[in-house]
C-alpha cells in the first residue's frame, strides 16, 4: 500500500470528524426520557469519584461551606482546551447547585481566559438562579502563570477557605502533586483529573479519587449537564470499540504478511 | 427578543468560526485558508491580551486583600513589591537584561527547583501510602516497576546490573508507550466530543 | 379573688392578667352594645332597625383603650431567648482548622525523606568518586551529535526554550555542550520560546555557557534572541505560517532579518538545525504536528526531559523519522558529555543524582513494605467480618 498523502489523511480526519458528530447528534434524542425511544438505563459505569463530587456538594450547601475547584493552566487556544472546557462545565453544575447554600465555590485557574471565563461562569449560573447578588469577581481567581506558581498560588485557598472539597479539572502537570497533597492535608476530599499523562500518574499516587485516563471527560455526563455530554460519551465508546476493531484487523493483516 | 438575538448570534459566531479553523485543517483552500489565519491570529493576541487581565486581575485581588488587612497579606505586599521591581527591571533595561536575569537565576530559578524537590518528597511518600491505601496487585505492580526505572536509570557500582537496565528499556518502549497511548486515545477521543459540543452549539461556554 | 375565663378559649386564668396565659387573647370583657334609640319617626331611615344613632356614636368617641401586649415569661424562658438569639446572629461555624501541636507522623515522614535525600545529594557531591562513572553513549547519542558536527559555517539553528526553570538542572547540562558545539563551529542560534519564561531561560543559557566557557558570547553577532510566541499551538502554528510577521523585531526591540545569517531565512525550513529544549510531551508534540511537518529537508532534534521521553520515542523510532534525534534526562545529557568529551557538565551532578535515586528507591521500596504489613495487620485486626 503507498504511503498516504496529507490530503488523503486530511479526508479521513474530515469523515471521523463527520461520522462523531453525526453519532453524537444521533444520540442525543435517544437519550432524553421523554422520547419513546430510549436506550437502556444503565448506561454509566459507576465512577466513585463523582459519587463522592455528588456527595461533597450536598455536604457544602448543608454545611455552608465551600467547594474548592482549580481549572488547572489550559489555555483555550492550546492543547489543555478541551479539559479546560470540561473544567468550566463541571463549575456550572457545581455552582448551580451551590446556589443553594449559603457559599458559592471558589475557583483557581492558570491562564488569563480562564480565570476570565470560570468568573462568567459562576455570574451566569446565579443570575439564572436568581441570586445574581452573591457573585463575587473574587470567587474567580488566577493562581499563577506557570506551572509551580499556579501551584503554590492555589495553596492558601485550601488552607485558608473553608471548603469541603477540592476538584481538580482541567490540564495539570506534575505539579498537580503538590496541589492534591496539601488538599488532603487539610483534611479535604481530593477529586483530581488531568488529560496530561505525567500529571494522572502522580495524582494516582496524591489525591483520594483520581479520573484516569477519559474519565475527566465523563464529569458532564455524570452531574446531569445534558443530554448531549451523555450522547458524546456514547459516541465516544463507538468510535473507541471501531478503533479496537481496526488495531486488531490491522495486527492480523500484519501477521499475516498482507500488510 | 433581544436576548434570543443576541444568542443566536454568539452561537452562529462560534460555529463559524469553529467550523472555518476545522475545515482548514482537513481541505487546501485559499479562501479558507486566509480567514483561518485571520482568525488564529486574532485568537493569539486575543491569548495575549488575557494574560495582561489575569496579571492586572492578580494585582487587584492581592491589593484589596491588603486594603481589607486579611490574614496572610504580608504575602501579598511581598508579590506586589517583587512584581513592581520586576515589571520595572524589564521595562527600563529589556527582558533580557542583567538586572531580568538576576532576578530570575537567583530568585525564580532556586524557587521553582525547591518546589520540584518537595514534589520529589511528596512522590516518595504518595509510593508508599498508595500499598497501604489499595493494597492491592495493581499497586505491587505500580511500585515494582517505579523501582526498575529508578534503579535501572543509575550507575552506582553495587547496583549495575545490565538487566536493570534491559528492563526499564523494556518498559519505557512496550507497556509505558502501550498504555500511554491507549490513555491518549481516550483523551483524544474526549478532546474531540468536547469540541464538537461547541462545534455544534450544544456547550456555549460563552453565552450570558 | 377568682379566675377570669377566657373569652377565646374558654381556659381559665389569674384575675390580675390583661391576656390569657393560653391563647394570648385579651381577658377584657366584651363591650355589650348600648340599647339603641328608638328609630326616628320620619326621615329616610324610618324604616330600618338596629341603627346606631349618630349622637350616641359621636358622644362615644374616646382615644382607644391601650391593650397590653406584655408577656408573662420566667427567668429559664428568657435564658433560653437568649441562647437562640445568640446561636442565630453567629450562624454556624466550621470547626476551626487550628492543626494540632507538635509533629504528627505525616510531617515527621516528609522531615526524614526530605533529609535523606538531602543527605544523600550532599555526600554524592562531597565525596563524587570515579565509581559514579557517566553512562556510555549509544547510537542514539552519536546521530545527535553528527546532526551538529556536520553544519555549516554561520548555519542559522533554531534553539526553542520550552522547559519551565524547576527543570533547569535536568536539561541544562546537555543544553550547554549542545551550545557550545554550535557556536564554537560558527552556527547562529536563534532563540524562541513559547512559554513566558523561555525568553529569559535562553538568555540564562547563553550566560551559563559564557561562564563554562570562558568566553563571552553576545547579540546579535553570535545570536539572537527572538522572544516569547504567545497562544501555545496556535502561536507556534502562525510562527511556522510565516516568521517574519510573528517577529518583525526581536526581545529587545531591534532590527534582525537584515542580518547576514538570517538574511535568506523566510520559512523554518530554511534553518538549518532546529532544536527544541522540553520539558512536556504536549509541548514536543505541538512542535512535531504544527511545525514538523513543514521543515521537509531541515532536521527536527529533540532534549527532552526524563517524564517525557517515553512519548516522544515513538516520534523517534518511527518510520520515517518525525524527531530525527532525541537525548533525553540527566542520564542522556551525562552520555552527551561522555561522547563528545567536551566540558565538564553532568559530571559535578551525576554522583549526588544517583546517590539520592538509590535513597529514593530503597525509601519506597522500605515504605512499601511496612505498608504492605500495615495493610495486612489492619485487615487481620478487622476481622474477617470487617467489624
Amino acid at each position: 500500500m503507498d504511503a498516504l498523502t496529507q490530503a488523503d489523511l486530511g479526508l479521513i480526519g474530515l469523515i471521523f470528524v463527520l461520522l462523531f458528530t453525526l453519532l453524537i447528534i444521533a444520540f442525543a434524542p435517544l437519550l432524553r426520557e421523554d422520547s419513546g425511544r430510549t436506550l437502556p438505563k444503565r448506561r454509566l459505569r459507576d465512577i466513585s469519584a463523582f459519587t463522592k463530587l455528588r456527595g461533597a456538594i450536598n455536604n457544602s450547601v448543608e454545611a455552608g461551606q465551600r467547594l474548592h475547584l482549580t481549572l488547572g493552566r489550559g489555555a483555550l487556544v492550546g492543547m489543555g482546551s478541551a479539559s479546560a472546557l470540561v473544567g468550566l462545565s463541571v463549575l456550572g453544575r457545581v455552582a448551580q447547585t451551590l446556589s443553594l447554600g449559603e457559599k458559592g465555590p471558589i475557583t483557581t485557574s492558570g491562564d488569563g481566559t480562564l480565570m476570565i471565563l470560570s468568573q462568567d461562569t459562576t455570574h451566569n449560573t446565579y443570575s439564572t438562579a436568581g441570586v445574581v447578588e452573591k457573585y463575587d469577581p473574587s470567587d474567580g481567581q488566577l493562581s499563577g502563570l506557570t506551572p509551580f506558581s499556579y501551584a503554590s498560588g492555589t495553596l492558601p485557598f485550601i488552607y485558608d477557605q473553608d471548603s469541603t472539597a477540592t476538584v481538580m479539572a482541567g490540564h495539570f502537570g506534575a505539579e498537580a502533586a503538590l496541589i492534591a497533597d496539601a488538599s488532603e492535608n487539610a483534611g479535604n476530599l481530593t477529586i483530581a483529573g488531568s488529560d496530561n499523562l505525567s500529571a494522572q500518574a502522580v495524582l494516582l499516587v496524591t489525591a483520594n479519587e483520581p479520573l484516569i485516563g477519559e474519565e475527566l471527560y465523563a464529569a458532564g455526563a455524570y452531574t446531569q449537564a445534558g443530554d448531549m455530554h451523555t450522547a458524546s460519551l456514547l459516541a465516544q465508546d463507538v468510535i473507541r470499540w471501531t478503533l479496537v476493531g481496526v488495531i486488531l484487523l490491522g495486527i492480523l493483516l500484519k501477521l499475516i504478511g498482507i500488510l | 427578543m433581544i436576548g434570543i438575538i443576541k444568542r443566536y448570534i454568539l452561537v452562529g459566531t462560534a460555529i463559524i468560526a469553529g467550523m472555518v479553523i476545522l475545515l482548514g485543517y482537513f481541505i487546501k483552500l485559499p479562501a479558507i485558508d486566509s480567514a483561518r489565519t485571520i482568525l488564529l491570529n486574532w485568537a493569539i493576541i486575543l491569548a495575549a491580551v488575557a494574560l495582561i487581565i489575569g496579571l492586572v486581575n492578580l494585582l487587584v485581588v492581592h491589593s484589596r486583600k491588603i486594603i481589607d488587612k486579611k490574614s496572610g497579606n504580608v504575602y501579598s505586599v511581598i508579590l506586589l513589591v517583587s512584581f513592581t521591581i520586576t515589571l520595572l527591571v524589564g521595562l527600563i533595561s529589556g527582558p533580557t537584561s542583567q538586572g531580568s536575569l538576576w532576578i530570575f537565576n537567583n530568585v525564580q530559578v532556586p524557587i521553582e527547583t525547591s518546589l520540584l524537590g518537595i514534589l520529589a518528597v511528596v512522590l516518595i511518600l504518595g509510593a508508599v501510602r498508595l500499598l497501604y491505601r489499595q493494597p492491592t496487585s495493581f499497586s505491587l505492580i505500580f511500585m515494582i516497576a517505579a523501582l526498575v526505572i529508578l534503579l535501572g536509570t543509575v550507575s552506582v557500582p553495587w547496583i549495575n546490573v545490565s538487566w536493570l537496565s534491559s528492563a526499564r528499556s523494556w518498559i519505557t518502549r512496550v507497556p509505558v508507550v502501550a498504555g500511554a497511548r491507549g490513555i491518549l486515545m481516550g483523551v483524544v477521543l474526549g478532546t474531540v466530543a468536547t469540541g464538537l459540543r461547541v462545534l455544534i452549539g450544544a456547550d456555549r461556554p460563552y453565552e450570558d | 379573688m377568682s379566675e377570669v375565663q377566657c373569652s377565646h378559649c374558654g381556659k381559665e386564668n389569674p384575675p390580675d392578667l390583661e391576656i390569657c396565659q393560653h391563647c394570648q387573647s385579651p381577658l377584657v370583657a366584651p363591650q355589650q352594645p348600648e340599647e339603641l334609640a328608638d328609630v326616628p319617626p320620619e326621615g329616610p331611615l324610618s324604616e330600618l332597625t338596629g341603627i346606631i344613632p349618630i349622637e350616641s356614636a359621636v358622644n362615644e368617641i374616646t382615644i382607644p383603650k391601650p391593650y397590653s401586649v406584655k408577656v408573662r415569661v420566667s427567668e429559664s424562658q428568657r435564658a433560653n431567648v437568649r441562647l437562640l438569639e445568640n446561636l442565630t446572629k453567629e450562624g454556624v461555624r466550621p470547626p476551626s482548622r487550628e492543626r494540632a501541636p507538635g509533629v504528627t507522623i505525616q510531617q515527621a515522614l516528609r522531615i526524614l525523606t526530605a533529609m535523606a535525600l538531602i543527605l544523600a545529594i550532599s555526600w554524592g557531591i562531597i565525596f563524587d568518586t570515579p565509581s559514579f562513572q557517566l553512562p556510555s553513549a549509544d547510537a542514539r547519542i552519536s546521530e545527535f551529535s553528527e546532526h551538529i558536527i556536520t553544519l555549516p559555517e554561520s548555519a542559522p539553528v533554531l534553539l526553542a526554550f520550552e522547559y519551565e526553570p524547576g527543570f533547569s538542572s535536568e536539561l541544562e547540562p546537555s543544553m550547554t555542550i549542545i551550545l557550545d558545539q554550535l557556536l564554537s563551529r560558527g552556527a547562529y542560534p536563534v532563540l524562541v520560546s513559547t512559554t513566558p519564561t523561555g525568553v529569559v531561560q535562553g538568555q540564562r543559557a547563553i550566560g551559563l555557557l559564557n561562564q563554562k566557557a570562558g568566553r563571552v558570547y553576545e547579540a546579535p553577532s553570535d545570536y539572537i534572541n527572538l522572544g516569547y510566541i504567545p497562544g501555545g499551538a496556535t502561536g507556534l502554528n502562525s510562527f511556522n505560517a510565516g516568521i517574519r510577521s510573528t517577529f518583525p523585531l526581536e526581545a529587545n526591540g531591534n532590527q534582525v532579518w537584515a542580518l547576514p545569517p538570517l538574511q535568506n531565512v523566510n520559512s523554518l525550513s530554511d534553518f538549518n538545525l532546529v532544536i527544541v529544549f522540553t520539558d512536556s510531551t504536549e509541548t514536543a508534540r505541538s512542535w512535531i504536528e504544527q511545525v514538523g511537518t513543514d521543515l521537509q529537508d531541515t532536521p527536527l532534534l529533540m532534549v527532552a526531559s526524563a517524564q517525557a521521553e517515553p512519548l516522544i520515542n515513538p516520534y523517534y523510532n518511527s518510520d520515517p523519522r518525525q524527531v530525527d534525534g532525541l537525548i533525553a534526562g540527566l542520564a542522556g545529557g551525562a552520555a552527551y558529555e561522555t561522547y563528545t568529551g567536551g566540558m565538564e557538565v553532568s559530571r559535578p551532578l551525576w554522583g549526588a543524582f544517583n546517590m539520592s535515586v538509590v535513597v529514593a528507591a530503597g525509601l519506597i521500596l522500605f515504605g512499601g513494605l511496612v505498608s504492605v504489613i500495615g495493610a495486612a495487620y489492619k485487615s487481620e485486626s478487622n476481622g474477617p467480618s470487617g467489624h
